[in-house]
Order: structure tokens, then sequence, then C-alpha cells
């Protein structure tokens, strides 16, 4: 069992190697528009349930808190900042990009393999990694940290917006607040975090998909593996920058 | 018994258990053909021959891409790696259009069979496609997998019509049919040499 972890840890290390080293074969036209393919099915395609979940979001954390806290700007404020932009934006991004993504990718790819196009691709003279691999986990890297900023901005807003209503401020005066807290850094680093957790969410999606068996069932045990570990991928990078946040304060 | 196939002198050789079975040179033109008894034969007879650059494989369903439309999968096919300020994208239309043209194609086929998805097309079509592409990238030699399985003795004439385009167009590149033995495999006009395999014990 452990040389099968061991195994899959070792393939995904090899794909994140191989996704580092060859970036620059992005320049030639067909793989650019493979990414950009991949940056609209998996980044613009996914903005309308992170627009509706951001505002949901933003909204329900503020209302609660001035349920719980009373009519305590401050807190709600800390909250939105440090908890939603910081910590949850890039994780529910994180969580809709494994929801919407990963099972397609690992799917998609299971299936070409079953038909043996990988082998086709290689016969049309393209690189079948290059080709498939290596668009989907950098689209991811950049798609995620995309998606992470709308929503941010997105549940920044409805967090403001139930502020002003429930704490009867002027929303100038909510908004110049949270950017006294704000902290240049904090952004910056959720961007990072995101990017990380795109591209280990295509990583894994990749390897399993394309190393799957080829047969009908092993279509969903890949789509499976690639969910259950994009999840755990996610919140291992979000618990490792938590702990590099919290220690570096 | 044990399959290889080397190169010397511009002459691809294939040897069974160290003994010479079939000669093909590749800047001669022609058709050649391997009858194998079975499917893993024909299998490690093709990826004999593919191991070496220069051989192109068209197999029976064309060897496209399903999730791609027939457009996209020549557009890849044949501007991969292209340098984009060279390759003037109107002129591999243009031979792309001959190709299909040469083939016996309409002119309305031509212009709709672009948007088709692979999976949607006919087989002799779908073969079609990998053909026209091949009729454009010949390959040193080109190996025709399997292309006659399950086919009509019409679709099978159409198939080696199409072939014939190919040296007409090409007349010093080969091509090898690797088909499995039934009892009512097609004759392949002009055959420079019709091998009959034993079953093999492939390693691959």
């Amino acid at each position: 069992m452990s040389l099968v972890y061991a195994s899959r840890f070792f393939g995904y290390a090899s794909l994140a190697w191989f996704a580092s080293t060859r970036f620059g074969h992005l320049r030639d036209p067909q793989l650019r528009l493979q990414f950009h393919r991949q940056i609209n099915a998996h980044g613009i395609a996914a903005l309308p349930v992170i627009a509706a979940l951001a505002a949901l979001t933003g909204a329900t954390a503020v209302t609660q808190v001035t349920a719980l806290a009373g009519q305590d700007n401050d807190l709600a404020q800390r909250l939105l900042f440090f908890s939603l932009f910081f910590e949850l934006a890039p994780l529910f991004s994180a969580l809709v990009v494994v929801a919407r993504s990963s099972a397609a990718i690992a799917s998609e790819l299971a299936v070409m393999h079953l038909y043996d196009e990988f082998t086709a691709l290689r016969r049309m003279g393209v690189p079948a990694a290059d080709y498939l691999l290596l668009p989907r986990i950098l689209g991811l890297a950049l798609a995620l940290p995309a998606v992470t900023v709308c929503f941010q901005l997105i549940a920044v807003g409805s967090g403001w917006l139930a502020a002003a209503l429930l704490q009867n401020q002027p929303l100038p005066q909510i908004a110049g607040h949270f950017f006294d807290l704000a902290d240049p850094w904090l952004p910056l680093a959720s961007l990072v975090k995101s990017a990380l957790m795109g591209a280990a969410i295509g990583i894994i999606a990749c390897h399993h998909g394309s190393s799957a068996a080829r047969s009908t069932q092993a279509i969903s045990t890949a789509s499976i593996h690639a969910v259950g570990n994009g999840l755990v991928a996610v919140f291992v990078v979000d618990v490792a920058f938590a702990l590099a946040a919290y220690f570096l304060k | 018994m044990s399959l290889r196939v080397q190169l010397e002198q511009r002459t691809l050789l294939l040897t069974s258990n160290g003994e010479q079975r079939l000669a093909i040179p590749l800047d001669q033109g022609g058709r050649y053909r391997i009858i194998a008894p079975d499917a893993a034969t024909t299998q490690c007879v093709v990826e004999a021959f593919e191991a070496w650059p220069g051989v192109g494989v068209l197999p029976a369903n064309g060897g496209l891409l399903g999730a791609m439309t027939v457009a996209e999968n020549f557009s890849l096919a044949l501007r991969y790696g292209a340098d984009p300020l060279e390759d003037a994208a109107s002129e591999w239309q243009h031979a792309l259009q001959l190709a299909f043209q040469l083939c016996g194609l309409s002119e309305e086929r031509i212009q709709s069979i672009g948007r088709e998805r692979p999976m949607s097309l006919e087989r002799v079509e779908r073969w079609m496609v990998g053909f026209v592409r091949n009729l454009l990238r010949p390959p040193e030699l080109l190996v025709i997998d399997r292309v006659f399985g399950g086919l009509s003795r019409r679709q099978a004439a159409a198939v080696i019509s199409l072939e014939a385009v190919y040296h007409d167009v090409h007349p010093f590149r080969a091509t090898l049919f690797v088909d499995i033995d039934t009892h009512e495999l097609p004759v392949v006009p002009d055959c420079m040499n019709r091998l009959e395999l034993e079953s093999l014990e492939c390693p691959c």
C-alpha cells in the first residue's frame, strides 16, 4: 500500500518537475491555443458559481458576526480581511475548481488513453505530454488566482454592503476602515497560495487521468482519485500557508 | 518467434528468428503487404516498424482525436511546431482542399466535413481524413494498419482506389498494408511483396 502512495507521490513530483521545466513550450501557437482553452474551461466558466458563492459568503459572514458580536465594526472588518480575503477566498475557489475541473480533466484524459489518442497524437508528431498535460497544469495555475481575485472582490463587496445595511454606517467609511487593516503582503500571499493550489489540482488530475488503466471502470477510478487527492492537496497547501503566516506574523 | 526491423542502406529489413522475411526500400515507392494470423502479431509488426523514424502509421480509425473537429485535427497535425511567421494558413488550407478533391470528395462535403467531429463520420471517411493528413505530410513508409477489417467489398475497393492516389502524388514513397488473415481479405493490386507471418511471441 505504501508503495502505491510512494509511486503516486513520485508521479506527482515528476509531473511538477516536467511542468516547471517546459513552460517555454507554450510559445507554440497550438499549445497556446490549448492553454487559453483550459483557462476558459477551468477559470472563466467557473465565474458564475464563484460569483454567487462569493456574494453569499461575504454577506453571510458579516451578518453572522454582527448577530454574534453586535454592531462591532472592527471585528466584522477583521473577519472580512483576514478570514475571507486571505483564508477562505483561495480555499473556496480551489474547492469549486476541484469540484468542477478535477474529475473533468482526469476523465477526459482517461477516455483519450482508452481510445489510444495519446498514440494518435504521437503519430501526428505532437508530444502528448506537452499538448495534453502542460496547458492543463499551467492553465489551472493561472486560472485559480484569477478566480480567487474575483471571489475576493465580490465577497468583500457583499460584506461591505451587508455591514452598511446592518450597522447603519456609510459605505466609504466601512471601505476606508477595511483598507486601514489591509496588509499588502496578504493579498499577494493569497494569490501565490492559489497558484500553488491550482498547479497541485492540475498535476494530480493529469497524473490520474494519464496513468489510468485502459478500461471503462478506470475512468471513474481516475476521477475519484483526482478529486479526493486534489482536495487533500488543497488543504495541505492551505495549512502550510496558514502556518507560515502564523510564524511570520 | 522474434521479430526485428532494421534499417540498412535506406532499406527497412524485417527479420524473424534471424531470417530476413521482407525488404522495403524507402525511396522506390511501391506497395507491400504483411498478413498476420492474429491481432497481437499485427500489433507487434506495426510497433516494430513504428520504432523507426520516418515511418508513419495510419490506423483503421484514421488516428484522429475525438474531442476535436476534423479542421482542428488537421490544424494540429499540420501546424504543430511550425514557425507561425513562415506558416501561411491559406497555403495549407489550399493544399488540404486539393487533397480532399483528389480523394474524390465533393465541394459541399469539403466545406462541411471540417466542422464535424470524427465520431460522427463514417468509418471510411474517418480513415480518409487520416489518409489526407499523410498525403500532405508523407512519411517515408506509410504503414496502413488493419484497414480492411469490417469493411464491405465496396468500401474496401474505395480504400484501395484512395490508396492509389497516394502513389500518384508521392511515387517514391512506399506503403505497407498490415492485415489480419481473414477469408475475405481484398487483393491489393501491384503489390511488390506479400508476406504471410506465423504467430509471434511478441515481447512488446
